[in-house]
């Protein structure tokens, strides 16, 4: 069927955006053409649809969270306790009863390990392999954190080492690829750690990563140049914040007092 | 004084206090969340992405100029989000032209006995909504679910005006066609 001229003016004119003059004209076509008729009307009714649209409310304990996460990432930090009280429950949780569970465990380790080791004297020359000390309470959260933190930096730091990205090894890349992909996999959990960690700059840097990771994963061999520099570029300006979130990471694995 | 207490508390955010920006985030959390899901239609996502948005515009509060108005400023910093998301997750857009109706409802709609009532198209031509090209989808959002005009959506996305209205006029033309489709079925 052939489309009617003034088909293309119907939107405009629904939307009342046509000169008095033109919607004059309009209306006489209208009273005679079925098809413009019709679809001005269906025209309205989805406006209608659209404006007369209720959303679905969100999920109670979703709200309360989302807005606990909020008021905790940008409260202001609590003004530091005096010295003396800050001493006193170091103290206190150095003393508390999972570190003296601890102290008595490890006591009681060391000597088993000395009974065994006087009683089992090694030959000479033998190597014992340290034994794994594993510490059930460090935050695999912060582990976590710190190994995609880690994760992304290696991958930074080979590319902005590439002597000649144009000669690379196409398969290195590739590797790099992958290994970007999945860090970005991961990316949205480590996020979600990061946020109850309290911290909106290891947040960003996490956000920034994952940009820096996603553009790696869809990097292409004839742009790997330019590409490369302006990751190098990114990845100067996060170095120092890669430091400080190691560093905060790092703090994070320390036991929580009781 | 709506405007004069959040300029103040721009100000006092800027120069770095916290609690100021708590406030402005109090004031602005549930219409980012509520844009966010209007736009990806999932409120987990939306809840992640709301805090991804005050974290980065807190971030990059310094470059905040007062001539655009913190809600665009925030919107846009929202939208810029949800779009690189959506292109990480790569969602299939699937023509309208080429969309048929849900089996259920062709199994529905055949009946010529049991007209399309209202209610039924109401639904189909607002989940199709979500399936419309993301700039289009924003666009119908911003106009219709958040009240926004032409000149503010088109601040919003860094666009012409013209740019805008094509968009939306567009989307409003398939979204008739296929409710007219649905109707005709």
């Amino acid at each position: 069927m052939k489309k009617c001229k003034f088909a293309k003016y119907l939107v405009d004119y629904t939307r009342g955006e046509m000169p008095e003059a033109d919607a004059r004209t309009l209306e006489i076509h209208l009273q005679t053409c079925t098809s413009c008729a019709t679809a001005v009307s269906e025209l309205r009714t989805v406006a209608s649809i659209l404006q007369s649209r209720e959303r679905i409310p969100p999920p109670v304990e979703l709200l309360a969270t989302y807005s606990q996460s909020l008021a905790r990432l940008f409260t202001a930090p609590r003004p530091k306790p005096p010295v003396s009280e800050r001493i006193e429950a170091s103290l206190r949780s150095f003393f508390s009863l999972r570190i003296r569970l601890a102290m008595g465990m490890a006591l009681l380790f060391i000597g088993i390990g000395i009974g065994y080791f006087l009683t089992h004297s090694p030959q000479p020359g033998v190597f014992i392999e340290p034994p794994t000390v594993t510490i059930p309470w460090l935050s695999a959260e912060s582990r976590s954190i710190s190994e995609f933190i880690t994760g992304s930096e290696i991958i930074l730091l080979s590319l902005s080492n590439l002597e000649s990205p144009e000669k690379v090894n196409p398969a290195e890349i590739r590797l790099y690829q992958q290994q970007s992909e999945h860090l970005v996999r991961q990316a949205a959990q480590i996020r979600d750690w990061a946020v109850l960690l309290n911290d909106a700059d290891l947040n960003i840097l996490i956000i920034d990563l994952e940009k820096l990771l996603l553009e790696i994963a869809n990097i292409q061999q004839n742009d790997l140049t330019q590409k490369i520099i302006e990751i190098n570029a990114a990845t100067n300006k996060l170095r120092i914040f890669l430091k400080v979130a190691h560093l905060q990471t790092e703090l994070q694995r320390l036991p929580t007092p009781i | 004084m709506k405007n004069r207490d959040e300029s103040s508390l721009i100000n006092r955010a800027k120069a770095g206090d916290s609690t100021a920006y708590s406030q402005l985030v109090k004031l602005y959390q549930q219409q980012i969340l509520f844009l966010i899901f209007d736009l990806t239609g999932n409120y987990q996502d939306a809840k992640d992405l709301a805090q991804d948005t005050f974290i980065r515009a807190f971030a990059k509060l310094s470059q905040f100029r007062e001539s655009a108005g913190f809600s665009t400023w925030l919107f846009r910093i929202a939208v810029n989000l949800t779009m690189d998301f959506h292109r990480k997750r790569q969602k299939a857009t699937i023509p309208l032209d080429e969309l048929a109706p849900d089996a259920a409802n062709i199994q529905y709609f055949a009946d010529p006995a049991r007209a399309i009532e209202q209610q039924e198209l109401k639904t189909q031509v607002l989940k199709m909504v979500d399936r419309l090209p993301f700039q289009q989808r924003t666009v119908i959002v911003l106009k219709f679910y958040h009240g926004k005009s032409y000149p503010e959506i088109a601040q919003l996305l860094a666009c012409s005006e013209s740019t805008i209205r094509n968009h939306h006029a567009r989307a409003l033309e398939k979204l008739r066609k296929y409710a007219m489709r649905l109707q005709g079925e």
